[in-house]
């Protein structure tokens, strides 16, 4: 595991650096990531097919059809990485990240304060080894439209299927429940926007604490380690036996804050 | 022509057996070879199909009442001469009592119910078109389901009396299955299905109006094997319901090309391109329009250059407007938007949230940094 000190203007400014998740849990970010974008191109074009036109005969053309195999595979890829990452959330060697990201009352009281340090700039400020309470709420949100738009995307997926089949009467039954394939429809589509919406939210908050404040959460998600300044690790000092004083912690002990945790949280 | 059709109503069996002769073999044969089709099955089934037909004895008594509708599915089912002649029709079906087709009215037409009912207690099959209206009138005297009444009975009475004493319940078209459309938003008649006024499970024909050749080909079906076909989650049959319009439409070869008609009557619609575009609800609608067609297979929607609003699924009247857009509007207490207003208005509230944030950041630099070093920071 990767720890080191770092000496910058003199002995406060020292930095920790702590593995935050496993590299694996890395690459399912970035592979999220790209297979939304994919996802909501190719998306928004199934919807509105304007920027694309088949040319000349049907048969030499497949604007359409190629559009929906590319949402297709994207969506296949984006179900299987999600699954793979609900499994590491609870086994993963760096990170069993899954209390992180539970809208828990702990979770909940601990983001108001964080919205209010983060939002106005008062109060005091919480550094967090891993996701912090606030970016949890997000991801959480992230993580229910994504479901959700899984699983109307099944469910209108399953609309071509082999009637006689159980997968085709179990979506059946949920289309009829949820009251018509165009509500499901429309909750597709209602579920990309209010996944957008909260990107948005994400990556600006992720981008403005990396710029605002020192600690470094972008590395977070692409290396799987975060760089905080000593004096931050405070509120988690408990957790790895670092006692705080003036002397910046010995080598031993910065070896001891970077080992994975047994228990997150 | 349409007093032949009347002569078959109340026929006894012999003398149908006798109008059947009268069909042309190659008529009636073609007519075997279509419901086998329909139904899925291969032509190795046609003899069989014939034999089911012609043997008279077995011809199932047909109860055909009308509720709250607009007598659009009697209409496509006389005249339908594909299947074969409407004679013929009538001849696979011993139909006792149908208030449009038969001579009698008044009493007489009461009795004739009656006695039908009587003679083939828990035999008969009820065809039933229409939806049944449950609501109470406003007014001093008014009682549930008075919005129709027919010789002094309420709808809900003689459904539920006719559907329970029978051996199938089969609804044509989509009022019966579903509601159809006097049961949308108001809704003022409490109008709705059969199945839901009666508890009798039903066989859905659906559609506005329902394919006759699905009706008849149910009952072929009913008479080959005793049985009612295999149905989908909403009492459809899977062999006219289990693929949608979208699956075997003709101009799907220009949907998956992107070629698409931007409005009626340009250049994509004169070379018949798809009508996604336009609204049509082929993706979302289960009908095997698309082999069959309407009419003795002349045309249909889509075949005419409009596109499917689905009116074989239920509530297609409230769910698949508007006709022409693609998605349904989002009522919101006071407006009523598209999907797309409402998402892009969140996300325009996103950016421009993270962008005063942004702009307040500048602004107040001062304040972060004082709270990154006012840290003793404990949770
Ligand atoms: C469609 C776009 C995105 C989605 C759906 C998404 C989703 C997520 C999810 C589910 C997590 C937490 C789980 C995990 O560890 O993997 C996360 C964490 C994170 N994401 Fe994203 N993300 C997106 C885009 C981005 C972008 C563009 C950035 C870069 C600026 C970013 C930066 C981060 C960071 C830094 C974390 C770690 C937070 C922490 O450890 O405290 N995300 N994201
Ligand atoms: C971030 C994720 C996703 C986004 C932004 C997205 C977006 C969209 C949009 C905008 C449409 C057009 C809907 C319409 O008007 O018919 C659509 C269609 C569709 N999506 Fe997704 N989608 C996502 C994920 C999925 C997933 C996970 C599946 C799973 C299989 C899926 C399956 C489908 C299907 C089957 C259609 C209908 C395509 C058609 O009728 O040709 N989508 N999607
Ligand atoms: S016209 Fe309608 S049913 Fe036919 S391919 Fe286009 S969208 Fe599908």
């Amino acid at each position: 595991m990767t720890a080191g000190t770092s000496a910058l203007k003199g002995n406060e400014e020292v930095y920790l650096v702590v593995r935050t998740r496993s590299i694996f849990a890395c690459a399912i970010h970035w592979i999220v990531f790209c297979s939304v974008i994919v996802l909501a191109v190719t998306g928004l074009y199934i919807g509105n097919p304007t920027f694309y036109f088949g040319k000349g005969e049907p048969y030499q053309a497949f604007a359409m059809a190629d559009m929906r195999f590319y949402h297709f595979t994207a969506a296949a890829v984006l179900i299987a990485s999600f699954l793979t990452r609900f499994y590491l959330a609870f086994t993963d060697s760096c990170n069993k990240d899954i209390k992180q990201f539970l809208p828990t009352p702990r979770n909940v009281i601990n983001a108001f304060k964080l919205a209010f340090n983060y939002g106005l700039g008062g109060g005091k400020h919480l550094a967090y080894r891993y996701v912090n309470p606030l970016g949890g709420i997000g991801i959480f949100g992230m993580i229910v439209f994504i479901t959700m738009l899984a699983g109307t995307g099944l469910l209108m997926y399953a609309q071509g299927g082999n009637p006689n089949s159980f997968w085709y009467s179990l979506c059946s039954s949920l289309t009829i429940m949820i009251g018509g394939i165009q509500n499901v429809r429309v909750i597709h589509h209602l579920s990309m926007y209010f996944l957008f919406f909260t990107v948005i939210i994400h990556i600006y908050m992720q981008i403005w604490k990396n710029i605002v404040f020192t600690e470094s959460d972008i590395s977070s998600i692409i290396g799987g380690y975060k760089i905080f300044p000593y004096r931050d690790i405070g509120h988690f000092a408990d957790y790895y036996g670092i006692h705080l004083d003036d002397a910046p912690p010995s080598r031993e002990e910065m070896d001891r804050a970077s080992t994975p945790m047994k228990d997150a949280e | 022509m349409c007093e032949t059709r009347n002569r078959f109503v109340g026929l006894e069996p012999k003398k149908r057996v006798e109008a059947l002769e009268d069909i042309d073999r190659r008529d009636f044969i073609l007519f075997c070879t279509t419901i086998a089709a329909t139904l899925g099955l291969e032509a190795s089934w046609v003899p069989k199909i014939a034999e089911a037909v012609e043997r008279a004895a077995r011809k199932p008594s047909v109860i055909w009442m009308h509720f709250a509708e607009c007598t659009g599915d009697s209409e496509a089912f006389i005249r339908s001469s594909y299947p074969s002649t409407e004679e013929l029709i009538l001849d696979i079906l011993s139909i006792d009592y149908h208030e449009t087709l038969m001579a009698a009215s008044g009493e007489a037409a009461e009795e004739a119910l009656r006695l039908a009912m009587e003679e083939n207690d828990g035999k008969y099959i009820a065809v039933c078109e229409g939806a049944i209206p449950m609501a109470t009138p406003p007014g001093p005297n008014g009682k549930p389901g008075d919005y129709l009444r027919v010789g002094g009975k309420t709808g809900i009475e003689l459904a539920r009396e006719v559907c329970g004493r029978a051996a199938a319940v089969m609804c044509v078209g989509n009022c019966a299955s579903f509601g159809g459309v006097q049961a949308q938003y108001p809704n003022p008649t409490g109008a709705v299905s059969i199945s839901k006024a009666t508890g009798v499970p039903t066989l859905n024909i659906s559609g506005c109006p329902h394919n006759v050749v699905n009706s008849v080909a149910t009952i072929i079906n009913f008479l080959l094997l005793g049985s009612l076909p295999k149905a989908d989650k909403l009492g459809r049959p899977l062999f006219a319901y289990g693929k949608r319009i979208h699956d075997t439409c003709p101009r799907r070869a220009h949907f998956d090309a992107g070629q698409f008609v931007e409005e009626f009557g340009d250049e994509g619609a004169k070379d018949q391109w798809c009508l996604y575009k336009v609204g049509c609800k082929g993706p979302q609608t289960y009908h095997n329009c698309s082999s069959v067609e309407y009419n003795d297979g002349t045309s249909w929607p889509i075949k005419g250059g409009h596109g499917c609003i689905g009116c074989s699924e239920p509530q297609f009247w409230d769910n698949m407007s508007p006709f022409y857009e693609r998605l349904p509007n989002i009522k919101l207490p006071g407006v009523e938007a598209t999907a797309d207003k409402v998402g892009l208005t969140l996300v325009g509230a996103a950016a421009t949230g993270a962008a005063a944030h942004a702009t307040y950041t500048l602004l107040n630099r001062k304040k972060f940094d004082e709270t990154l070093k006012d840290d003793e920071g404990e949770e």
